[in-house]
């Protein structure tokens, strides 16, 4: 916090300048995102809440996506970006508890990071990217990058993978294919100065 | 919402004084590089091209996602969000090689920019978050 002060002074001049560029209506319309439609092959996706920051996680570019396949990805995109929200949410005392319900029971639900990770409060897990998809008429498979900050060390990234079917018309999460998550990922600096996460070997 | 012109995310970017101090939006011809929407990372769909992720070849681009989420949880604080913002950059140019200097400087500026300029952003977040449950 000492430091932030300290910084704040010396950014001061910059800031100045930057209100003075920026007039408040446009900084508004520049810094707020109230959604907007990515078309992708042709294939126009409304990036909107609810989920929206999920939504925009969404890796739909440089995936050998066909025209159809990014339709279907299109029509699951809600159940994708709920299921991905429920992950995220760190969870409560009622989510540990065996679900009373006997039909809750049935409904296949997602791996918990928290517990698998064994992330302890208040530290949260955060979407960065969801990916690798590999797409049928009744099935969509895709990998989800998350980050987490420990309380101590450095940050860890950590994808799993899942796997939906279209059942009556809707989609929802089926299963994960494999019986442990792909885990956590290495990360380098390119040349051009990107962090780039992945599996060991495949970066 | 609105419709997106490829003249509105143009990539900031290129060669000399700007390539020299590797500055990147991680935009090109208004698609980001990484795949993901617009908006994903440092900056919305509009200032996407004009924000960068990567600022004197520091990829701060992991802080920002954290930034954004942060804001679309409900009942999570501005002032919270953004004293993270600024910890995580810090954090993340360390472990990058960033100096003493570079990093002040970028965690500075981009923590006066939200902590200023993100009310707006942060009161839509929530408005949405609170109400759709993000």
């Amino acid at each position: 916090m000492k430091q932030l002060i300290k910084n704040i002074s010396l950014t001061a001049l910059l800031f100045c300048l930057l209100t003075q560029v920026i007039p408040p209506a446009m900084a508004a319309s520049f810094f707020v995102d109230k959604g907007h439609t990515d078309v992708v092959e042709g294939v126009a996706f409304e990036i909107v809440s609810p989920h929206l920051f999920i939504k925009k996680a969404f890796k739909l570019r440089g995936e050998n996506l066909t025209p159809s396949q990014l339709l279907l990805i299109r029509e699951a995109m809600p159940a994708i970006a709920g299921m991905t929200q429920q992950i995220l949410l760190r969870p409560l005392h009622s989510y540990v508890q065996a679900p009373q319900n006997s039909a809750l029971l049935e409904v296949p639900q997602p791996r918990n990071i928290y517990q698998l990770q064994d992330i302890e409060s208040p530290v949260q897990i955060f979407i960065q990217t969801i990916k690798n998809w590999q797409v049928t008429e009744s099935s969509i498979q895709f990998s989800s990058d998350y980050f987490y900050r420990p309380e101590r060390g450095h940050t860890v990234n950590f994808r799993d993978t899942y796997l939906f079917t279209k059942a009556n018309g809707s989609w929802r999460f089926m299963k994960h294919p494999n019986s442990m998550p792909d885990g956590v990922l290495q990360c380098a600096q390119t040349s051009a100065g990107w962090m780039r996460c992945d599996l060991a070997g495949q970066q | 919402m609105h419709a997106l012109s490829l003249e509105m995310a143009g990539q900031v970017q290129g060669g000399g004084f700007w390539s020299f101090l590797k500055f990147a939006s991680g935009t090109n011809n208004g698609v980001r590089a990484d795949g993901n929407a617009l908006g994903a990372g440092c900056g919305t769909v509009k200032s996407d091209a004009f924000i960068p992720d990567i600022l004197f070849g520091i990829d701060i681009s992991q802080a920002c996602f954290e930034h954004d989420q942060s804001y679309a949880t409900c009942g999570f604080e501005k002032g919270t969000a953004d004293t993270n913002f600024y910890s995580n950059i810090m954090s993340e140019c360390g472990e990058q090689g960033g100096g003493m200097l570079t990093c002040n400087a970028i965690s500075g500026i981009y923590y006066v920019t939200v902590a200023f300029l993100g009310e707006s952003a942060y009161k839509n977040a929530q408005e949405s978050s609170c109400r759709w449950g993000d």
